[in-house]
């Protein structure tokens, strides 16, 4: 974004990003503080105080951006966010993988599914990391130091 | 004060082989991270914060801070090497390091930040030992309403100097608060946005939440950043050199220079929110400026290397000065060192001194020792570094992901804490997109604890006298400089902000 953004007026992420962190602040004060924080009335100072003074620097500075902000953040392209999207979605597969054939397996097809999201595709390269990295961690924490890996 | 038994008990503390062993490790891996572009040592710190679960309290802090060293070190391979810095405070390396590693000496270059780092690091420890228990002993007259005014101060000048706004930063700063008043209070042990979750009653666990947000983000971003045209590229380009050796005569040439850096360099350290990058930069430009020959600074000039890497490694030992004495860490790294203390039991602070004295100097006697380690290790190491980070990103990113997995589901013992990780790092990516400065919210997320009962307490001393700070000196004085920070920080920043 140029320096044109910058006047007054303008909608920048920046403020739609304020005001979403305004919105949050409020709704803590109004509903999501007194739901989670069950207080009979009687603390003093109350358990709710913290939370509260958390919630009121997410509301006033979350104003203050919407009202003054002078920066314009520019998001990642749609490319790098479907992407940072695939590779969490590939960490929670592994999880799972992991759960029902073990570590060893679940970090080998995780180790090769993210070498190819990066464009490895050199036959050598790929066998070797996918079968030297996973046996290694496996090696030093189950065998070596005994710290249980799925 | 502590006694002298309790000093020389605690330094010779750090003497075991054990100590021995986790010092040169830590420093070695701080030197191999450090060097590849892309990880640097906060990563570092936040991947093997899990692993330290296991070790002794002294062990584990020495295992850190020993990394954090071994960091100002690799930094400069890659600054050198490859004109770009492998950590953020070596970017001032660049400058002249890499122009002296085209004229092929390389080796030399390398020296020069190893000498010159460790020297700045070195010197910038004896000034934290000499200083952090007197100053421990009179942050020990503060009462909970000067830690108040404190905190509050110490917040406003991390977000005014870090991240690209300062109501950003406050606002990094009210989400840590948040996030760290999770679980129990503190007064009457009631529950806190647990959502009925008897594992979030001891509140969000930092090794995760950093793991996530200061690792995983950064290295998923790398990946899915990455174009089909960088794939077998290797991170290191290594550039033929030769006359390797610096003579103690070349490097005392240098001496005023870095004795000036070294003092830079502490000042800063000792200033939470500034750090390493600043620290260098800042050194490097007074040096440039200073000089009766500023137009060889940025040809290969040793000076411009002495400037910088002195400075930033100064800043190491001089950040734990607040940390220790007042229990604010100044930047990541510290805020990452107070995690670990935390996992162990131990509170950073004034009374740290007089409650764990044995254990404070233990640590610096392992400071110095990882000093010496760090010189060893890169005085035979460097070149070898060389050769590990030219390893292609293809590789590198994959693993390092593997690595953060394995070290996520060995702190939680679940499962659950990979996804927990995955969640993490979608906030972390999140803020940096969206410019919100990651070091306000880790300082905030750990202070939470310290910064909460000391309002609880305050709350309860004014007994519903806010006019009660005009009787505390000291706390007004802090409070009146947070305004003025205010003031004084924000319209720079935005100048800076336009003017870009």
């Amino acid at each position: 974004m140029n320096a044109g953004s910058f006047a007054g007026g303008v909608v920048t992420l920046d403020r739609i990003s304020g005001l979403l962190v305004a919105l949050a602040g409020l709704w803590l004060l109004t509903y999501g503080i007194d739901a989670h924080v069950k207080v009979t009335g009687f603390e003093s100072p109350s358990p709710q105080l913290f939370p509260r003074i958390g919630a009121w620097v997410l509301l006033v500075f979350g104003i203050a951006q919407v009202v003054l902000t002078r920066t314009a953040t520019a998001l990642p392209t749609r490319r790098v966010l479907g992407r940072y999207a695939l590779v969490s979605v590939m960490l929670i597969g592994m999880v799972w993988i992991m759960e029902h054939f073990g570590f060893v397996i679940g970090a080998m097809v995780m180790l090769g599914g993210l070498m190819l999201v990066v464009y490895e595709r050199r036959p050598l390269w790929l066998i070797v990391t996918v079968v030297a990295v996973p046996l290694s961690i496996w090696l030093i924490f189950e065998v070596l130091l005994e710290r249980p890996l799925p | 004060m502590p006694d002298l038994a309790t000093v020389v008990g605690g330094l010779s503390d750090a003497f075991t082989l054990t100590n021995l062993f986790y010092i040169v490790l830590g420093v070695t891996l701080g030197q191999v991270i450090a060097a590849i572009p892309g990880l640097g040592t906060v990563m570092a710190l936040a991947i093997v914060i899990p692993f330290t679960l296991a070790l002794d309290t002294l062990t584990a802090v020495a295992f850190l801070i020993s990394i954090s060293k071994g960091g100002t070190v690799g930094g400069a391979v890659s600054a050198i090497l490859l004109n770009t810095p492998g950590s953020a405070e070596a970017a001032a390396t660049t400058f002249d390091g890499h122009p002296m590693a085209k004229k092929g000496q390389a080796g030399k270059a390398m020296k020069y930040s190893l000498y010159y780092s460790i020297f700045g690091d070195l010197s910038s420890d004896i000034v934290l030992i000499l200083v952090a228990a007197p100053l421990a002993t009179v942050a020990l007259q503060m009462g909970p309403i000067e830690i108040c005014a404190l905190m509050l101060l110490a917040f406003t000048v991390i977000s005014g100097l870090v991240g690209e706004s300062m109501i950003k930063g406050f606002i990094a700063v009210g989400f840590g608060l948040l996030l760290g008043s999770v679980g129990l209070d503190p007064g009457y042990g009631i529950p806190r946005f647990t959502f009925g979750s008897f594992e979030l009653y001891d509140g969000i666990p930092l090794g995760p939440l950093a793991l996530g947000m200061l690792a995983v983000s950064v290295i998923i971003r790398e990946i899915a950043k990455m174009k089909r045209a960088d794939a077998g590229d290797s991170t290191l380009e290594v550039l033929p050199s030769e006359n390797q050796r610096v003579t103690m005569k070349e490097l005392m040439a240098n001496r005023y220079v870095a004795i000036r850096a070294f003092v830079i360099g502490t000042v800063i350290g000792a200033i939470p929110g500034l750090g390493s990058s600043t620290a260098g930069m800042l050194s490097y430009s007074v040096t440039k400026q200073t000089a009766k020959d500023p137009e060889k600074f940025g040809t290969g000039d040793p000076r411009g290397i002495a400037a910088s890497e002195t400075a930033n490694s100064a800043v190491v030992g001089a950040n734990l000065i607040p940390l220790l004495t007042l229990g604010i860490p100044g930047n990541i790294g510290a805020a990452l060192l107070v995690g670990a203390f935390v996992i162990h039991g131990v509170q950073p602070g004034p009374l740290l001194f007089e409650q764990q004295g044995r254990l404070v100097y233990g640590l610096f006697g392992a400071m110095l020792l990882a000093n010496l380690a760090n010189l060893t290790v890169g005085q035979f190491c460097m070149r070898l570094w060389a050769k590990v980070i030219s390893a292609p990103a293809t590789v590198v990113y994959p693993s390092a992901l593997i690595v953060c997995s394995t070290g996520m589901y060995l702190i939680t013992g679940s499962s659950a804490g990979v996804l927990f990780m995955v969640a993490s790092a979608a906030v972390g990516f999140a803020m940096i997109s969206f410019g919100y400065p990651f070091v306000a919210f880790i300082v905030a997320f750990i202070l939470t604890p310290q910064l909460e009962s000391a309002i609880v307490q305050a709350v309860r001393i004014a007994d519903g006298d806010w006019w009660i700070v005009l009787r505390h000196p000291i706390a007004l004085a802090l409070l009146v400089l947070s305004v003025v920070l205010v003031i004084y920080l924000t319209p720079t920043k935005r100048q800076d902000v336009a003017a870009a």
